[in-house]
């Protein structure tokens, strides 16, 4: 089959038609997100404490609905077959959409944890919570990365949500594990921020485990023989 | 020089319930292909795997010179595919969609789309979520059309049209057909829209090539015979693919029609009553019955 | 409709530009002998007066505002006339750029003056003072990250940003019903919605100049952006205003002088003098006046400017050209020049004559050495702002 790198002009245009299409859920975003940012600027434990809240519901409704307004529902709305009628292989579709929902995904994902970042660092709040902070935004990036590919592979809205579910689910496992961990936790109130090999291994985890994911989700659809 | 259009050349593939077997088909150059078959008769799979869409267990796919799957990007810029179950962005207006569609295809022709949007009395701006299921077609059937593509494939693109919509699709691609010189492979169930369009009709049933011939031949070498017969032993005539017997009556159907047909029937002893031409769905019915 | 094909230029809008941007400098210059701001103010003098109190703070209300009016204006403007894609390209090289490449610049240069300051200035301001206090704690505290007076820019961004979101999602149908409110009714429905932002805020209110865009500045400023946008996108708008202008004017004075007369006598944050702001009903009473006298001004401001200010002047044009410029670069200039004043023996009046003629002089020679020969023109100086050429019809008959 063709290799997806030569291709790139309709991997471009399929991006951006996904872009296109995803415009007024982005600007809804776009509005929640300066609103999240603002309320985490105004520096109190109290707004700090409802933004953060705000920006994690914020990163899970944003990737669950990426992975389904663009990948599930294009089967669903049999919107597939258009898009396959044009010079495209089932491999560029599907590079292309992996493309736009990491980009839709990844983008707020960075300024979110950025500004959450910004706010700790430039206020009085303890330093020392930004080990944990980014090791579930990453974890949230990787559960992210698992439904997309299930997504992909499957394009079936119930197994999609099944891994959301499972997913979100184990983060509150994942957040209590992290805070019972006494590598963890005990640096939490420290002034400045303190990685240890535990939360590095964590960290480090994670990020293989989402990067693993990720390939295997390209490899299993490139073994795939029949798209429609 | 090739000839064809697109070639398949001993194509199968198998599923649980499913098998295309051993399948050759191909059209020549500026020809009309009609696919006929019931539901599941693999038509929609035929036309996914020329389409690229799907990779047959073997054989070989060509459509405008190149190989498929491997070459279907460079093919799908020169084939325009439309099929039933293809649907439009809900949210976008057939603008959008014209201008995208433009984006990819040189070749995208928009004095055409204006003209066709005319002829299909379909409105630029108006959202796809607000037209109907015979506007959308013609919207689909526009989008292809207007990059002048010289093979255009069309999986029943009047299935689930309402009479009179299907009318003046069928119309309107009549029209089209003669205006331009391209391949054109088009399925249906239904034998009539296949009738006005073709020039080669394919039957195709529980993945087999049943025939392909063109369409004055069916026309020509099929016939149905009432008969009277006065033996009672079922009697044998050459030429006939099936003898339907009630009393004394017997309806013989032949696919070698000739004017001397009716004499060799007197000569088995089917005393002919009636003569009749057959209609391309009696063909394919008769066709299947035959296979099965 | 007879759409005319000729570029016009609406002079107003350069020459009330050129005067916002000198109100700017008069008022920050007219800090350092505020009374009230002496405590807070890094180039407070030992000497001070009232009347600039009143200056600064009657200005205050109605001098940004018009600024977030006239961006809303041509934002619109922009839009219509080359496109969404070239008005975000124009955007990021004229707004975004500047912001990124000024503030570090900036930045560094202010600490500069400020330790410069610390180390030169004999008779410091209550804030040098602090400042070097704070210098011989053990851990010196590290100063809040700040986007200093670009923070105008900053929040500007945040305008294009949204004004593509509620582009997007809404379309025009809420602006064209606002604008079909009846004049009166669109004031008051502004005031109102601003009087909970500004709430959560201090009086007068403050320069939202955090690294982080806040939501009451959005809100405040973003009124007046939307009116600006509002008033290019429906011509006529300005236009309903008009009559009733002398009454706003009466109006604006009169919810100042009494906001003025409630202010307290030192505006020192809280957080440093607890008790010293005004709280509950008062704060509410006050921010309806402060809301109600930044609206009826900074629209008198305008519809003023349109009638008096529509000439072409070669001042002005100059000072218009230069205005993105001195804006950038005054402050520091302006706190370098003060600070040095500070040891002077000099008459009050007279400092603050010679900080801001210095600091526009200053400003301007700065911009033929460094701006106007080079690719930083291309930031600084548009090509031609306030013109209009295929705008709409309405705008044409009025100009």
């Amino acid at each position: 089959m063709t290799t997806a790198l030569t291709n790139l002009q309709m991997i471009k245009r399929l991006v951006i038609k996904d872009w296109e299409l995803a415009k007024k859920t982005i600007a809804a975003y776009m509005i929640a997100g300066i609103f999240t940012v603002g309320l985490m600027g105004m520096a109190t434990t109290y707004t700090f404490n409802i933004g953060a809240i705000l920006m994690i519901t914020l990163l899970i409704v944003i990737g669950a609905r990426s992975a389904i307004e663009l990948v599930v529902n294009e089967k669903k709305d049999q919107t597939l077959p258009f898009i396959l009628s044009l010079p495209v292989t089932v491999q560029d579709y599907a590079l292309a959409k992996l493309l736009s929902n990491l980009v839709l995904y990844f983008v707020p994902w960075f300024i979110l944890l950025v500004s959450m970042l910004v706010v700790i660092v430039s206020t009085p709040i303890y330093n020392g919570v930004i080990p944990l902070v980014v090791l579930v935004s990453m974890y949230i990036l990787m559960a992210y990365c698992f439904y997309l590919g299930t997504a992909l592979l499957s394009y079936s809205e119930g197994y999609t949500v099944a891994v959301m579910i499972v997913t979100n689910l184990l983060l509150n496992g994942f957040i209590i594990g992290l805070m019972w961990m006494p590598q963890i936790n005990q640096t939490m109130e420290a002034a400045s921020a303190s990685w240890n090999p535990t939360s590095l291994l964590i960290l480090a985890a994670l990020i293989a485990i989402s990067l693993a994911a990720l390939l295997l989700t390209a490899y299993l659809q490139k073994r795939k023989t029949s798209f429609l | 020089m090739q000839q064809f259009a697109f070639e398949m050349q001993d194509v199968s593939i198998r599923y649980p319930h499913f098998t295309l077997d051993n399948l050759n088909l191909s059209l020549p150059k500026g020809q009309v292909m009609g696919l006929v078959g019931v539901n599941g008769a693999g038509k929609s799979t035929t036309i996914r795997i020329l389409m690229g869409l799907i990779k047959p267990d073997s054989g070989q796919v060509k459509a405008l010179g190149y190989d498929l799957p491997k070459q279907q990007v460079a093919a799908k810029y020169e084939i325009g595919f439309a099929s039933d179950d293809m649907r439009l962005y809900k949210t976008q207006t057939l603008q959008w969609h014209m201008d995208f569609i433009r984006s990819i295809y040189p070749a995208f022709d928009t004095a055409y789309a204006a003209d066709l949007l005319k002829r299909f009395d379909l409105l630029a701006e108006q959202k796809i979520k607000g037209l109907s299921h015979g506007q959308r077609v013609k919207a689909c059937l526009l989008l292809v059309l207007a990059r002048r593509p010289k093979l255009l494939v069309l999986d029943e693109p009047t299935t689930g049209l309402d009479p009179v919509a299907r009318e003046e699709v069928i119309s309107e691609l009549a029209d089209i057909l003669l205006d331009d010189e391209r391949s054109v492979l088009f399925s249906s169930h239904n034998t009539h829209d296949i009738e006005k369009l073709s020039d080669h009709i394919a039957f195709l049933d529980r993945g087999k090539l049943l025939t392909l011939q063109d369409k004055e031949s069916y026309l020509e070498s099929w016939g149905r015979f009432r008969c009277q017969v006065t033996m009672d032993n079922s009697a044998h005539v050459a030429g006939a693919v099936s003898i339907k017997r009630k009393g004394q009556i017997a309806e013989v159907i032949t696919d070698q029609w000739t004017q001397d047909y009716a004499t060799q029937l007197q000569a088995a002893g089917f005393h002919v009553l009636e003569q009749h031409r057959m209609s391309l769905e009696e063909i394919f019915v008769a066709n299947v019955k035959r296979s099965r | 409709m007879n759409v005319v094909q000729r570029s016009v230029r609406l002079h107003y809008l350069d020459n009330l530009r050129a005067f916002a941007m000198l109100a700017g400098i008069f008022f920050h210059a007219a800090l350092a002998y505020s009374p009230m701001m002496h405590n807070v103010w890094p180039t407070a003098d030992a000497a001070n007066h009232w009347g600039f109190d009143v200056f600064a703070w009657s200005s205050h209300l109605f001098r940004m505002p018009v600024f977030f009016m006239m961006a809303g204006f041509f934002a619109a403007l922009l839009m219509q006339k080359r496109g969404g894609l070239a008005f975000s390209k124009n955007r990021l090289l004229r707004i975004a750029l500047p912001l990124v490449l000024f503030l570090p610049i900036l930045s560094v240069i202010t600490m500069w003056i400020i330790g410069d300051a610390l180390a030169h200035v004999t008779h410091k301001s209550p804030f040098l003072g602090f400042v070097q206090m704070m210098m011989t704690m053990p851990e010196p505290p590290q100063p809040p990250l700040s986007t200093m007076h670009l923070w105008f820019l900053y929040h500007l961004l945040f305008f294009y940003v949204l004004t593509y979101v509620l582009k997007t999602l809404l379309g025009h149908k809420v602006l064209d019903w606002l604008t079909e409110l009846k004049p009166l009714t669109l004031l008051l429905a502004m005031i109102i919605s601003m009087v909970p932002a500004l709430y959560m805020v201090s009086l007068p209110f403050p320069a939202p100049e955090w690294i982080f865009p806040a939501l009451w500045a959005l809100w405040f400023y973003g009124l007046f952006f939307a009116l600006g946008y509002g008033f290019f996108s429906h011509a006529k708008l300005i236009l309903q205003f008009d009559p009733y202008r002398h009454y706003w004017l009466i109006l604006g004075v009169l919810s100042f002088a009494a906001f003025y007369a409630l202010l307290p006598e030192s505006l020192i944050p809280e957080e440093y003098a607890p008790g010293t702001q005004p709280v509950g009903w008062l704060k509410l009473g006050m921010t309806a006046l402060e809301a109600t006298a930044s609206v009826v001004l900074t629209l008198c401001t305008v519809l003023y400017a349109k009638r008096l200010l529509n000439f072409s002047s070669m001042v002005l044009r100059y000072i218009s050209r230069v205005s993105y410029w001195v804006y950038i670069v005054h402050l520091p200039l302006l706190f370098w020049i003060q600070f040095h004043l500070l040891d002077l023996d000099w008459h009050i009046g007279f400092k603050f004559i010679v900080g801001t003629a210095a600091t526009l002089l200053l400003s301007c020679l700065s911009f033929h050495l460094l701006v106007s020969w080079t690719s930083l023109s291309r930031l600084f100086v548009g090509n031609s702002s306030v013109k209009l050429s295929q705008a709409k019809p309405a705008i044409q008959q009025d100009v």
